[in-house]
């Protein structure tokens, strides 16, 4: 397959439009229908239709297996002078790799939803809002230009803030939808700025131009206030911005964390298949412009590389479930993000794809769990988890696939990924790879750590929550839950298996499939012996942190609090999670706070805006005063006036 | 063969007068009335042009203007009798709710 | 003077004066009684200006159709009482000033239109020779102004529909 040559097909297909537009057309009707005429079956046409979708993603994966490709426009959206953007879409072995997973993750999520969300009041608008986010974010990876991708991303962010905010009665729930969208809109100003000025240096938005174009701009250099700027650099930066903030990398990374207070088949959409994914998609996708500046390169790879570290060091210290998966989430992003820095964009794509499933399985678990405790005041504590292993044993196990999964133990599907982003980074041209290999050992090490911690927590030991359940035992969830619960499972075993790398006799189809559009990293590798090394020292970097949390956690508990107490400075500083909020608290919000209250509300408030409100407001009484005269509710009047308007016309035209 | 100037000082002398009732009635029906004579202005401006120019268009257009006349009227004359109806008044001057 | 210009002479004094006396008239049953009489001539010269069949429609949608109508609303309304009351607006002179300077400055600006007649170029042409008058309306309202005769059938049906709407039973309007 490698350098196969595809047969671009440049008309119409019914499939390719159908798979975004039936979780579209689904969301619609039930968001309109579905209060009234639904209610408890309002899942029938969303889940439905993402089967539907999935299948015909399946067949446009195999179309593009026999080498054919799509790229076709359903319309011109806009026309503007030299500007032309169409509602199309490229249908390319990036993009149906991702169609495929996000349809068959999005699917089982609905499935799993049936269960969770059974008895919501908000049962239709849970299900219209996962379509509508399905639609959205196939729309943005379908896409064939830069501006429905944005639209995608934009509308991804919409149906965020409407899924965050689900429980919208609760204040912190309505509270964290705000601030992910606030967040998100910092970042997406950037990603704005960066097509306006993707349009200004190559004239055109569409991918297969951009890339025909884009070695014109690699000498071009802007001047601003004397700082030569390389202006690939520059476009990068820009859009690097919007991945950061959907992406959640540093320094935009605080909305995910709080992103927890929807319901969880939300988490595990929003954090396997969809959102955060974005970022990391669209960096594949402009990976050409990405690679002429190294300085974005190393951009990349910094961001990634502390968000992964930062994620890392958060993530043992927090006691909510959820949000402990979410700084894994930060993290594994973070890996991704490092691939794409060293330049292996097709293994960042891999780790996407397995981490998609290990990571849905992780949440969905977690779900489980929550499910099982909904009778707690608050399910997501894992201090009143333990022992739950003999209640829930399939729970228990689809977790513990996906700890060991996420952990990198060998022939499972993570094992696969993060050893090629090790690799690639060790290996790589880039003179910072073997930091960013260091970085990513220590931090799978972490990874299986603070994993292995909330699956030692949970299932073993005794049950804590007797007193908090207030008589209820945890029981088991039901079959729609766990069903797709054992699927994703397979997903999070098998997943791995499609890009084993050639050193363990595998033929990495997954990366040679994607090196039509991502292109073929750069590395010297000169026997298989060092990677060898490589792969057991990050084999044994899991080991390591699966048995300190062993350690910690059921062997020697007392081990537990000596840490936190002893480097009490240290474990604040990590538990307040590097003290973002707060950070961004004393910048932004103490003095825009400021700013309204004493400055708009005294000054501009009292003396400006009310006093010309005020004189605007005489000044048209006293005319109106004069002129209702005039209006003295008789037709003929109103004619004569028109009439008298006529006639300044006409002496006006015979004066002329 | 009637000069086409002709014409067209008829049809302005029909529609001032039309104006005029238009300007100066009071009582609705007659207010409606004069915008037919103004229809019938036009009327016959057409029918000139079209008989002088041999232009077919001019025809046409008074057969939608006769059309679009019945239709004026028709919603014309139901506005005036539901007035009538509500409030027992045909006299412009007397319906003033919009005074200012 | 030939027979043509009488003709037109006599219609043309009697539609002015007719409609005169239309919008001077105190009682409305006169009022539309003198339009009435003002659209026969008209349809007359209508025929004068060649064209039978815009007659007969004049005579049968106008005449027989919409006065009948505006006969119909009168006596229904039935206003004969109060037929001492004024037939004019208060203050009309103030409008007539203004319809009187109008009148000045439209009769200066429209000099032109009567010179435009011959001027014009025909678009759609007429020959008859090959045809009787109502042959080529009927050729060119079945092509070229299909759509327009649509749109003038929709809006006579909306008509009927508007009309029904408004006056059906007033108990409901409140």
């Amino acid at each position: 397959m490698s350098g196969a040559s595809f047969q671009v097909i440049n008309t119409f297909d019914l499939r390719v439009y159908l798979v975004p537009f039936l979780p579209f057309v689904a969301s619609i009707i039930t968001l309109i229908f579905g209060k009234r005429y639904f209610k408890d079956k309002a899942h029938i046409l969303p889940v439905l239709s993402l089967l539907f979708s999935f299948l015909l993603s399946l067949s446009l994966l195999f179309d593009v297996l026999s080498g054919k490709t799509y790229q076709f426009d359903l319309y011109s959206w806009i026309v503007a002078g030299s500007l032309k953007v169409g509602l199309g879409f490229l249908v390319d072995p990036l993009s149906v790799m991702m169609i495929c997973m996000v349809t068959s993750l999005s699917f089982l999520i609905h499935v799993y939803s049936i269960g969770y969300m059974a008895g919501d009041p908000g049962y239709y608008r849970f299900f219209s809002y996962i379509s509508l986010f399905t639609f959205s974010m196939l729309m943005l990876v379908l896409s064939n230009n830069l501006v429905q991708l944005f639209l995608g991303w934009e509308a991804v962010g919409l149906c965020s803030y409407f899924l965050i905010g689900f429980w919208y009665e609760k204040k912190s729930a309505s509270d964290a939808a705000k601030k992910a969208f606030i967040v998100n809109r910092v970042g997406d100003f950037g990603f704005a700025l960066g097509i306006f000025a993707m349009f200004y240096y190559l004239g055109t938005l569409y991918y297969h131009e951009i890339f025909e174009r884009l070695p014109l701009i690699a000498g071009t250099y802007l001047n601003i206030y004397g700082y030569e700027i390389h202006v690939p650099f520059l476009i990068a930066l820009l859009l690097f911005c919007g991945a950061m903030g959907k992406s959640a990398q540093v320094p935009l990374h605080v909305w995910l964390p709080d992103a927890m207070e929807g319901p969880t088949p939300v988490s595990a959409l929003i954090h396997a298949a969809t959102m955060v994914t974005a970022g990391v998609f669209m960096v594949s996708r402009l990976h050409a412009l990405f690679e002429m500046s190294d300085y974005a390169m190393a951009m990349v790879a910094l961001v990634g590389a502390i968000t992964c570290f930062m994620a890392a060091t958060i993530a043992p210290t927090q006691f909510d479930i959820k949000r402990v998966i979410a700084y894994s989430t930060l993290s594994q992003l973070g890996y991704m993000f490092m691939a794409c820095g060293v330049g292996a964009f097709a293994v960042g794509m891999f780790h996407l794809f397995t981490h998609a499933y290990f990571k849905a399985l992780l949440f969905l678990g977690a779900g489980s769990i929550i499910h099982a405790l909904h009778h707690a005041p608050d399910p997501n504590d894992i201090r009143i988890m333990g022992g739950l292993r003999r209640y829930m044993p399939i729970t228990f196990w689809t977790i513990f696939i996906a700890s060991l999964s996420i952990a990198g133990i060998p022939g499972l599907a993570g094992f696969f990924s993060k050893d090629e982003i090790l690799a690639y980074a060790y290996f790589s041209k880039y003179p910072w790879g073997k930091v960013i290999w260091l970085i990513g050992l220590v931090v799978a090490s972490m990874t299986a750590f603070y994993t292995f911690r909330i699956f030692f927590k949970a299932f073993f030991g005794e049950f804590r929550g007797k007193d908090v359940l207030h008589g209820h035992h945890p029981h088991e969830s039901p079959k729609v839950m766990t069903i797709p619960l054992i699927i994703i499972s397979i997903g999070a075993i098998f997943s791995g298996w499609l890009g084993i790398p050639e050193a363990l006799g595998g033929g990495a189809h997954f990366q040679r499939f994607l090196e039509s559009v991502l292109g073929h990293p750069e590395i010297h590798v000169e026997d298989h012996t060092l990677e060898y090394i490589l792969m057991a020292l990050s084999v044994l970097a899991g080991l390591l942190g699966i048995f300190l949390a062993y350690l910690v956690y059921l062997k020697v508990p007392t081990l537990e609090t000596t840490f936190s107490s002893r480097f009490k400075r240290i474990y604040t500083f990590l538990y307040r999670k590097w003290f973002f909020d707060e950070l961004y608290d004393l910048i932004f919000i103490r003095p825009t706070l400021f700013i309204a209250r004493t400055v708009v509300n005294l000054i501009l408030d009292t003396f400006i805006i009310d006093q010309t409100v005020n004189g605007s407001a005489k000044t048209a009484e006293a005319f109106a005063g004069f002129f209702r005269k005039f209006h003295a509710g008789v037709v003929n009047y109103y004619n004569w006036f028109i009439l008298l308007g006529l006639l300044i016309y006409l002496v006006i035209m015979y004066l002329k | 063969m009637v000069p086409f100037e002709y014409y067209v000082t008829l049809s302005l002398i029909l529609f001032v007068i039309g104006l005029a009732g238009v300007l100066f009635r009071r009582n609705i029906i007659i207010l409606l009335a004069s915008l037919e004579i103004i229809m019938n202005a036009l009327i016959v401006l057409f029918a000139a042009i079209s008989f002088h120019a041999k232009d077919i268009s001019g025809y046409l257009i008074v057969f939608f203007l006769i059309g679009m006349a019945a239709a004026e009227a028709g919603v014309g004359l139901s506005l005036a009798v539901l007035l009538y109806k509500k409030l027992k008044k045909v006299y412009v001057d007397e319906i003033n709710f919009y005074r200012g | 003077m030939n027979w043509n210009m009488l003709i037109f002479l006599y219609l043309a004094f009697a539609m002015s004066f007719s409609s005169f006396l239309a919008i001077i008239s105190r009682n409305p049953v006169h009022a539309v009684l003198w339009v009435l009489v003002m659209i026969l001539h008209q349809a007359f010269l209508l025929y004068t200006l060649g064209s039978e069949f815009l007659t007969a429609v004049q005579i049968i949608v106008y005449a027989g159709a919409v006065l009948v109508l505006f006969l119909f609303v009168v006596y229904m309304i039935n206003l004969r009482k109060e037929e001492r009351w004024k037939v004019f607006v208060r203050r009309s002179s103030y409008g007539f000033i203004i319809f009187l300077f109008f009148l000045y400055f439209f009769f200066k600006n429209l000099a032109f239109l009567t010179a435009l007649g011959p001027a014009f170029k025909a678009q759609l042409p007429y020959d008859l020779s090959q045809g009787s008058n109502l042959l080529w309306m009927a050729r060119y309202l079945y092509s070229h102004y299909l759509f327009q005769f649509e749109v003038i059938g929709c809006i006579l049906l909306v008509v009927i529909f508007g009309a029904v709407f408004l006056l059906r039973k007033l108990k409901e309007v409140g």
